[in-house]
């Protein structure tokens, strides 16, 4: 009896957990592009008011080797682009945070962009990683000249759908090569198995 | 306050639970995980099912495993943009293979008569179990990229915490909730291991498991109810 519903709460779920799968898939592209170019709306008004620029000091291709982890953080950070997006590289960055992009621009977020605010907890999410492994001064001057170049140009999209799509493909070419390594696994066993013999005695065929 | 029982607390009581019952389900019931003769019942699903299911999701295990242990490995290969993209992509491909072959196994068990027989509770709240936990990576993997890199870098570390019993839950409390989904599911899912059908991957040598010839597997009875079956003492 319990088994009977469990059973039956059971193919219920399947049924929910793939349509929602499927809900998620067709509606992600949409909604993260969407989430990019309501980020970009709020923060292009922003960039008008910085009119005379700040002279950064750092290397911004320094910066850029560290946002990329070409270079690691001296005290063994994780590299920027593990969580966020500056449009760079062909599937862009990570979106477990913002978009920095134009973080550069935004007077209300430019000051994150400081030791004192990633090493003393200012992101929740990143506070107790480097409370332990501190960003140095010198790498984020390094890094704030790489976002002051990124500022200038356009927010490229997330690519989540062509990241999707290429798993996608990766799958399928999986699932067609265990076709071709096990396609004989029945015709060319040698000799008859135990399974045969089992179906033999029961009046079967044998085979599957 | 919840994020420290979920996060600070469970965990100590689903490790000692799996470690205690495993010591339990192999002092007392140690020839009971092997497959209730599953090839006899039904073949040619639980091929399509069994096989993209293992291989997809033992390499997907494997290297959150080695993550686990060298988290600095994960940073030094993600090093260039294109090796990251290689390492999530083949992870997301996996992810699929192991997607497939787990709804494959389901709907065996739902459509199939003689397998639906045999089908106990514990298999079905596996089955959720590792359903939820491939459909929240899969999650993880497409909407909170990059978690390769964010996971060597906030939930190792937590779990290491954990095992050096000074747990800092601080490490995942903000992570998002699907994630915090997967993690707590990941401790459910080891909970359970002595008490279900998973107990099968604690064996010593789990490799022949991927190149042994395929066999067929028969019930085990302490007190075998035909003369034909040869009995083990």
């Amino acid at each position: 009896m319990v088994l009977e519903s469990s059973k039956k709460m059971l193919k219920g779920g399947v049924r929910l957990a793939a349509a929602l799968f499927l809900f998620m898939g067709l509606m992600s592209a949409p909604a993260m592009a969407a989430e990019n170019a309501a980020a970009a709306a709020v923060v292009t008004p922003a960039a008008a008011p910085v009119a005379a620029e700040p002279v950064e000091h750092g290397d911004a291709s320094i910066g850029e080797q560290l946002f990329k982890g070409e270079v690691r953080l001296v005290n063994g950070g994780p590299p920027c682009i593990s969580c966020h997006s500056i449009s760079v590289g062909a599937l862009n960055g990570g979106v477990l945070g913002p978009n920095l992009t134009k973080i550069y621009a935004d007077p209300t977020k430019n000051g994150f962009v400081s030791d004192a605010w990633i090493n003393g907890g200012g992101s929740p999410v990143m506070g107790p990683i480097f409370a332990e492994k501190n960003i140095t001064e010198g790498e984020v001057n390094n890094l704030r000249a790489f976002f002051q170049k990124q500022s200038k140009g356009e927010v490229a999209g997330s690519a989540t759908g062509g990241f999707v799509i290429i798993g996608l493909a990766g799958f399928i070419g999986i699932l067609i090569i265990f076709s071709i390594i096990w396609a004989g696994r029945y015709s060319k066993r040698a000799g008859n198995t135990a399974h045969d013999a089992l179906w033999r005695n029961y009046g079967g065929k044998g085979g599957r | 306050m919840a994020d420290q029982i979920f996060f600070g607390a469970a965990p100590y009581v689903l490790l000692t639970i799996a470690v205690v019952g495993l010591f339990w389900r192999f002092s007392t019931n140690r020839y009971s995980w092997s497959t209730q003769s599953s090839q006899f019942l039904e073949n040619r699903t639980l091929f399509f099912g069994s096989f993209p299911w293992h291989y997809g999701i033992i390499t997907i295990l494997v290297g959150h495993f080695i993550a686990f242990l060298i988290p600095s490995l994960v940073f030094a290969w993600n090093g260039a943009p294109a090796r990251l993209y290689l390492l999530e992509l083949v992870g997301l491909a996996l992810g699929f293979l192991a997607l497939f072959g787990l709804l494959a196994l389901i709907y065996r068990r739902i459509t199939n008569a003689r397998v639906k027989t045999m089908t106990s509770s514990w298999d079905v709240l596996i089955l959720i179990i590792l359903i939820i936990q491939v459909v929240t990576g899969l999650g993880n993997a497409i909407f909170y990229r990059w978690g390769s890199n964010w996971y060597a870098a906030a939930a190792v570390p937590w779990m290491w915490s954990i095992l050096k019993f000074n747990p800092n839950v601080d490490f995942v409390r903000n992570l998002p909730l699907n994630t915090k989904i997967h993690i707590f599911n990941a401790m459910i899912f080891i909970g359970f291991i002595p008490f279900s059908r998973l107990v099968h991957f604690v064996v010593i040598n789990p490799y022949k498991y991927l190149v042994r010839p395929y066999q067929v597997v028969r019930w085990y009875h302490r007190n075998p109810k035909t003369e034909n079956i040869v009995q083990y003492k």
